[in-house]
């Protein structure tokens, strides 16, 4: 048994990928560019066709700020600004996707790294994760795997609200 | 004043300019990123008062039974078109009768969008606000869905979500726990389109609705509110609507 078998072994495997995670962030902390390049820990960025609206290092550090700022714009100003648009974000994003979405199974382009990193999105409880015309291949908020299923974990709703929505108490997902 | 205190305050001062101008490289706060967006809009971005979106509704050539502006807003803004107490509603048809003459009034009541709107009034966080051009909305980013604007609207316009929403129109996001009215299909507004009701009311409906700006006299509505006797609903209020009916004086 090799060596990294035994300590995972010993420590167990969450443990393990917990110490990598830290590893991998003391690794971005001081090598901002080379935040992806961790071998199998790191999350598997789906390419989209095109160019990004900014240079993808960029866009990593700062795209929440991007998508503050046109949101205030957009809403209150009514200045459509549609490149810098999250529309537009899920357009060019969604096109390659298996399912058509930016958001939904582990895969999708905003979960991948979202689910690596543990910060939840809200974005999807509200907007649309296809682009305008598709329709997903399965519900955004569950993914394939239905409301308990994997993809499920990466959403933002509470448990008690998948739980509500699972028992058709909201109206909504499989009825008994 | 001490030299300390001098000195204290040109620190402050300091550090509050340097906070005024920018929150990370390339990100401005709101009030800089709005000067920058004016400039690039020119003429045609948001100045305050320059434009008032309005909606005259008249009522002679509104027939009780249809239901065309409500299907398409239903459809526009991909609402569930349930009539239950907790579902969205962003315009209703209304069935009056004159308890005197007996004489039937068929009419849409939808958001009037306010001049003095009840609802940004009572807001706590600010998410429910006037645009520059007089379109009354929610901002869902900072709606907190305490439901104090569906009690303050005196025409019963705002409707809460409940459940989860999940095939939203990607130009009309939407979602549990916010409040929610008629925006004058404000996206399609500022692509230069009219709002789908008063599409399709044009054209499988009565023709009805007119929108417009009220503050463009040429325009078709400025010039038909100046002319002909309208009505503002509860205009005892105060609101100042941008919503009038003809017909039903």
């Amino acid at each position: 048994m090799s060596v990294l078998g035994r300590i995972t072994r010993c420590l167990g495997p969450r443990v393990l990928g917990f110490v990598a995670l830290m590893a991998a962030a003391s690794v971005c902390g001081a090598n901002q560019g080379a935040v992806f390049s961790s071998g199998n820990l790191g999350p598997t960025i789906l390419k989209a066709p095109g160019h990004c609206v900014r240079p993808t290092e960029w866009m990593r550090h700062n795209h929440m700020k991007l998508l503050l700022q046109e949101r205030t714009e957009w809403v209150r100003e009514g200045i459509r600004d549609r490149k810098d648009s999250l529309e537009n974000c899920v357009k060019c994003h969604a096109a390659d996707a298996p399912n058509g979405a930016v958001f939904g199974a582990k895969q999708d382009f905003c979960v991948s790294c979202h689910r690596y990193a543990a910060v939840k999105i809200t974005c999807f409880e509200c907007h649309s994760a296809t682009p305008k015309g598709k329709v997903p291949a399965f519900h955004p908020l569950y993914g394939p795997m239905g409301p308990h299923g994997e993809g499920a974990n990466a959403h933002g709703l509470s448990l008690m609200m998948r739980e509500s929505a699972s028992t058709g108490r909201l109206g909504l997902g499989a009825s008994k | 004043m001490s030299e300390v205190n001098k000195e204290r305050r040109h620190l402050l001062g300091a550090g509050a300019a340097v906070a005024g101008l920018v929150v990370a490289p390339g990100v401005f706060l709101v009030t800089a990123g709005k000067g920058r967006a004016d400039e690039e809009a020119g003429e045609s971005g948001p100045q305050w008062g320059k434009v008032r979106w309005g909606m005259l509704v008249d009522t002679a050539k509104c027939s009780s039974g249809c239901t065309q502006c409500v299907s398409a807003c239903d459809k526009e803004n991909h609402l569930s078109g349930e009539t239950l107490p907790t579902s969205s509603q962003w315009i209703r048809k209304m069935e009056l009768t004159d308890r005197e003459t007996g004489k039937n009034y068929s009419l849409p009541m939808m958001c009037q969008h306010c001049d003095n709107p009840p609802c940004v009034d009572v807001c706590p966080t600010g998410a429910s606000f006037k645009r520059w051009d007089g379109i009354v909305s929610v901002d869902r980013h900072l709606c907190i869905g305490c439901r104090y604007c569906l009690m303050a609207c005196p025409y019963k316009a705002r409707s809460f979500v409940h459940h989860p929403v999940t095939d939203q129109n990607p130009d009309v996001p939407r979602g549990q726990g916010c409040a929610e009215s008629c925006d004058f299909c404000k996206h399609r507004i500022d692509e230069g389109q009219i709002p789908a009701c008063v599409e399709a009311c044009g054209s499988t409906g009565g023709g009805a609705l007119l929108f417009g700006d009220l503050n463009d006299p040429k325009s078709e509505i400025s010039q038909r509110v100046a002319t002909i006797a309208t009505l503002q609903v509860r205009a005892d209020l105060g609101t100042e609507p941008a919503v009038r009916y003809e017909g039903i004086l």
